[in-house]
């Protein structure tokens, strides 16, 4: 057995147990999630934003895919819908941003989706501006800062494909009394952001936001598909060193 | 009927690039063209990006906000640039001057203002945080790997030493790979979920 068998393996098994969970968890049964208290924060922190009919901002991330993070763009994407509700459709105060053009367009497509799911497909929404502040990643962060300056208590949402330098817009808005919250996939994002965001998603509980913010029993066989695939996958390193040390492997 | 054929050329798509990872030989020829479709829907995707941010700083002036004068600046330079780029190649000396003596040095200085803002923030980590076992853990690390990479920390040489050190410069790597695995598992989750339609982050 080589490693591109295992790899096949393990992908032919998540879609067996995705698509059997699917179609379990659609006949009405579900599967309870672990709490996750920064999400309480950042629902505590969307209302009181909301109803204080202050600015919020949610920052994509700068890119859609890549090598060694592949399903962060894909996820931050997924992420909103889930922000979308009707007070923020017709508020007016939010704004979505990334540096990358084709996350931009995607962002754009699922804001006017949600809003025509809402209201009139004739209609065209105003109330989200989908922005692209630069279109690297250092001009894209010295344009958020500015628009972050100028609206102080500032909602941010951090979700997505991130370097360290994300952490100088969470410096900004902690500075200007805004709140953040934060689910940056990289390891690198994670480190630089700990020290300043208390509401920090880390590792794969990225990836358990979509379903978090808008329940389906697609993101719940997810979420069971991944927590199986986790402890599988812990085993098998475990056996493998144990076959290691008794000289098998 | 839309929503039918964008998941079907979805389907297609996504199905046609994980075949080709299992007959790669066969597959070479479609593959690279759908790659070459990529490339080109994500350059056209740049450019309505772009057209947004001039929208966006055009409309800002419109309105008299209050960063009015930085649009100006942005639009200014957008413009010069893009006169520049049409005269000269990518590659002429002149719009490599301009990238070396403009654009990089402005990057450094947010990088320079980036350290000043990480160490500032680790100086707080305590009050943001609390005493917790995760912000001492963070703490003792980052104390551990400056003196492991300053070359302040000795053991001595050969024994329990050296055993020692080995252990503390692999911890951080430990770490990393733990929760890279993660990522990895919950990337392949969402890419099967976007691939067997179950999510559609492209619109619900």
């Amino acid at each position: 057995m080589n490693w591109s068998i295992l790899g096949w393996g393990m992908i032919s098994v998540a879609i067996i147990l995705l698509v059997v969970f699917t179609f379990r968890f659609k006949n009405g049964k579900s599967y309870k999630v672990r709490k996750n208290t920064q999400m309480e924060g950042l629902n505590k922190s969307r209302i009181a934003k909301i109803e204080g009919g202050l600015h919020r901002t949610i920052v994509l991330g700068h890119q859609l895919s890549s090598s060694a993070y592949p399903g962060l763009g894909l996820n931050s994407l997924a992420i909103v819908p889930g922000i979308l509700d009707p007070e923020t459709l017709a508020d007016g105060k939010l704004n979505i941003s990334t540096s990358q053009g084709s996350l931009m367009v995607f962002v754009r497509q699922i804001v006017e989706n949600s809003y025509q799911n809402g209201f009139s497909k004739a209609l065209t929404q105003r109330g989200v501006n989908t922005v692209l502040p630069g279109p690297t990643v250092y001009s894209n962060i010295a344009g958020l800062v500015c628009e972050l300056g100028v609206h102080p208590q500032h909602g941010l949402i951090l979700a997505g494909n991130f370097g360290p330098e994300v952490s100088l817009l969470s410096e900004v808005c902690v500075s200007k009394n805004g709140d953040v919250f934060a689910a940056a996939g990289t390891i690198t994002s994670q480190a630089a952001l700990f020290p300043q965001v208390e509401n920090l998603v880390m590792g794969e509980n990225n990836f358990m936001l979509p379903g978090l913010l808008t329940p389906s029993p697609g993101r719940d066989a997810g979420w069971l598909t991944e927590d199986i695939l986790r402890i599988l996958l812990i085993f098998m390193i475990i056996a493998a060193a144990i076959l290691k040390m008794v000289g098998v492997l | 009927m839309k929503k039918i054929l964008a998941i079907s050329i979805l389907l297609f798509i996504g199905l046609t690039v994980l075949a080709g990872y299992l007959f790669p030989q066969e597959l070479s020829p479609i593959l690279s063209l759908i790659i070459d479709w990529g490339i080109l829907l994500i350059g056209t995707a740049v450019l309505i990006g772009i057209g947004y941010l001039i929208k966006r700083h055009i409309s800002l002036i419109s309105q008299r906000e209050k960063q009015n004068f930085l649009s100006i600046i942005l639009l200014l330079a957008f413009i010069s640039t893009i006169i520049l780029g049409l005269i000269f190649s990518f590659n002429h000396p002149v719009f490599t001057d301009l990238m070396i003596n403009v654009q990089y040095p402005v990057e450094t200085s947010l990088l320079a203002i980036l350290a000043v803002v990480l160490l500032t923030a680790s100086f707080r980590l305590i009050s943001t945080r609390g005493w917790t076992p995760m912000s001492i853990a963070f703490l003792c690390s980052a104390v551990i790997t400056l003196g492991l990479d300053a070359g302040s920390i000795y053991l001595g040489s050969g024994g329990a030493g050296d055993v020692i050190l080995n252990f503390l410069r692999r911890l951080p790597l430990v770490g990393a790979r733990g929760i890279l695995l993660g990522m990895g598992l919950g990337g392949l989750i969402v890419g099967l979920r976007v691939l067997l339609t179950i999510e559609k982050p492209y619109g619900e």
